[in-house]
């Protein structure tokens, strides 16, 4: 499916809680730099360290929501950033993991100094050779939220495919992925290496999950994929504020 | 005409004179967040008169060609409408010209306390850049049509990516004060951004920002006359032509944040009347 306006009153009262996607108050006039070196930088909230472009306003209440966490669950998120899902699942008890090769540098105590603000202890695996040490089946739930819109099929690929491997017989992958309205078949730009919509049934087909919540006409590349049924939900759909895109959601489960 | 890439080496070599669009390198390693504390702590030199606004990517293309068009001369009454903070109007102060910068933005009240916050647009703070480059703009807090100035005091008028987020009509309201502001021979110069997301090349009616207008419903018939500027490539004109603006987007100066181009034109008040 693709993300519907105006958003469920759970995920607005999710949003207000935790200050999602963009932080609270004042986040916006200050620094990152500052923000993070905050006594209080908790203060800001979760979200207040990562820059978004609007869609997450309801990825994340609806990420959050699909995989309804629990205390002691293990939770792996692909390229989560600094986002402020990590955090929030950790602070609810989840045993969290962020495997994300680009949080390099500063960036990693960052991730550091957010871990000590929210009391938190979200594992960071920037190299992927670590990978290798998180055991097959191990975790109950997996995110991936916009997390392979930039790679190539074949890297995306392999990313589901490992991240299928990491999951539990019966765990959950919540995938999302943005569809950007000003390109071919809806604009007349064609967009390019940086810039694409991604093939979802290419990207998920025999990677060893099962879809358990998606509607196909609303997920591009799969054979009931229907853009004519996508222009007419427009007026239905959450489009970015930042940039002219819808998200497309699914849930893939490994079979029990 | 629309924007193109890559632009003209006089318009590179005008950005790289003045640290347009951004701000100078000094300015633009400073966050964006920290953009109002860069009005507490003005270095000219380092940061250039266009440190001091959030803008858009077309304008790397908008402020070097309006320069250009506008051909600046001492003396010159320049209307700048929508201008903000931006380096335009300093610029074109620094340059000798006599420069009033209309904007509703800068009024109090709610959406004056919101562009405060957010832009930093204050009276007080207009004045203190202003100060630091040495010139004088004068800023009027209002709409065009409610500043209260002489018809045909202006010999230049500038609108830049102003129209596309006001509705149609209020738009052509915008271009009959801009009309009868400008003095006879006088030019009035508009960039109006072109969304690739929106009708008639996007699927969308509006987005966040505005909508594409039809610029031919708001300029025609206000005695003025385009004198710079493709009808094939300015929407709502006759001549316009969706496919040849299609078929142009592999020149076209797309802006990376958000797929919009810029369309220009230049616009005359004959002497003696229209024709």
């Amino acid at each position: 499916m693709i993300g519907r306006s105006p958003l469920p009153q759970e995920y607005l009262e999710w949003n207000r809680t935790w200050g999602a996607p963009y932080g609270r108050g004042r986040s916006a006039l200050v620094s990152l730099r500052e923000r993070l070196r905050a006594p209080d930088a908790e203060a800001y909230g979760p979200f207040a360290f990562q820059p978004e472009r609007g869609l997450k306003t309801f990825q994340y209440p609806w990420a959050y929501f699909t995989a309804a966490p629990r205390p002691g669950m293990r939770a792996m998120l692909s390229g989560a950033g600094l986002g402020g899902l990590q955090f929030v699942l950790a602070m609810e008890g989840l045993d969290v993991v962020n495997v994300d090769p680009t949080v390099t540098g500063p960036a990693v105590e960052a991730h550091a100094r957010l871990n000590e603000a929210f009391g938190t202890d979200v594992r960071l695996i920037n190299d992927l050779r670590e990978t290798g040490e998180l055991p097959e089946g191990s975790f109950e739930r997996v995110f991936l939220l916009s997390a392979l819109d930039h790679l190539d099929r074949d890297t995306g690929r392999a990313v589901l495919s490992y991240a299928a491997g990491l999951l539990a017989p019966g765990g959950l992958c919540l995938l999302t992925s943005d569809l950007l309205l000003h390109l071919r078949p809806f604009g007349v730009l064609d967009g390019g290496e940086a810039e694409r919509n991604i093939d979802l049934y290419e990207l998920t087909k025999d990677v060893g999950l099962e879809m358990s919540h998606g509607d196909p006409r609303e997920l591009n590349g799969f054979p009931e994929y229907d853009p004519a049924h996508v222009v007419q939900a427009l007026p239905e759909l959450y489009v970015g504020p930042y940039y002219p895109s819808v998200s497309q959601n699914l849930v893939l489960h490994r079979p029990g | 005409m629309i924007g193109r890439s890559p632009l003209p080496p006089e318009y590179a070599e005008w950005n790289a004179r003045w640290g347009a669009p951004y701000g100078r390198p000094a300015a633009q390693e400073w966050e964006v967040a920290d953009r109002l504390r860069r009005l507490d702590e003005i270095d000219p030199d380092a940061f250039g008169p266009f440190a001091f606004q959030l803008t858009s990517d077309t304008r790397v293309f908008e402020y070097p060609w309006a320069y250009h068009a506008l051909r600046p001369e001492p003396g010159m009454r320049v209307l700048d409408i929508g201008a903000g903070l931006s380096g335009l109007q300093f610029v074109l102060a620094m340059q000798g010209c006599s420069v009033t910068n209309v904007d509703p933005s800068a009024k109090n009240g709610e959406w004056g306390a919101l562009s405060a916050a957010m832009w930093g647009l204050t009276p007080e703070n207009h004045r203190r850049i202003g100060d630091a480059f040495g010139v004088e703009v004068r800023l009027i807090p209002e709409t065009v049509q409610d500043a209260g100035l002489p018809p045909e005091s202006f010999d230049r008028v500038l609108c830049l990516s102003v129209l596309e987020h006001l509705d149609q009509a209020e738009a052509r309201a915008v271009l009959e004060s801009a009309a009868a502001l400008l003095a006879p021979g006088g030019l009035v110069l508009l960039t109006v951004d072109l969304f690739f997301d929106v009708r008639p090349f996007g699927v969308l009616p509006a987005n966040s920002y505005g909508s594409n207008l039809d610029i031919y419903a708001c300029v025609r018939d206000l005695g003025l006359e385009l004198v710079q500027g493709e009808p094939r490539e300015l929407l709502g004109f006759p001549q316009y032509d969706v496919s040849h603006v299609v078929s142009l987007v592999p020149d076209l100066l797309i802006s990376p944040r958000y797929p919009c181009a810029s369309q220009a034109l230049v616009l005359t008040k004959p002497e003696g009347g229209s024709r």
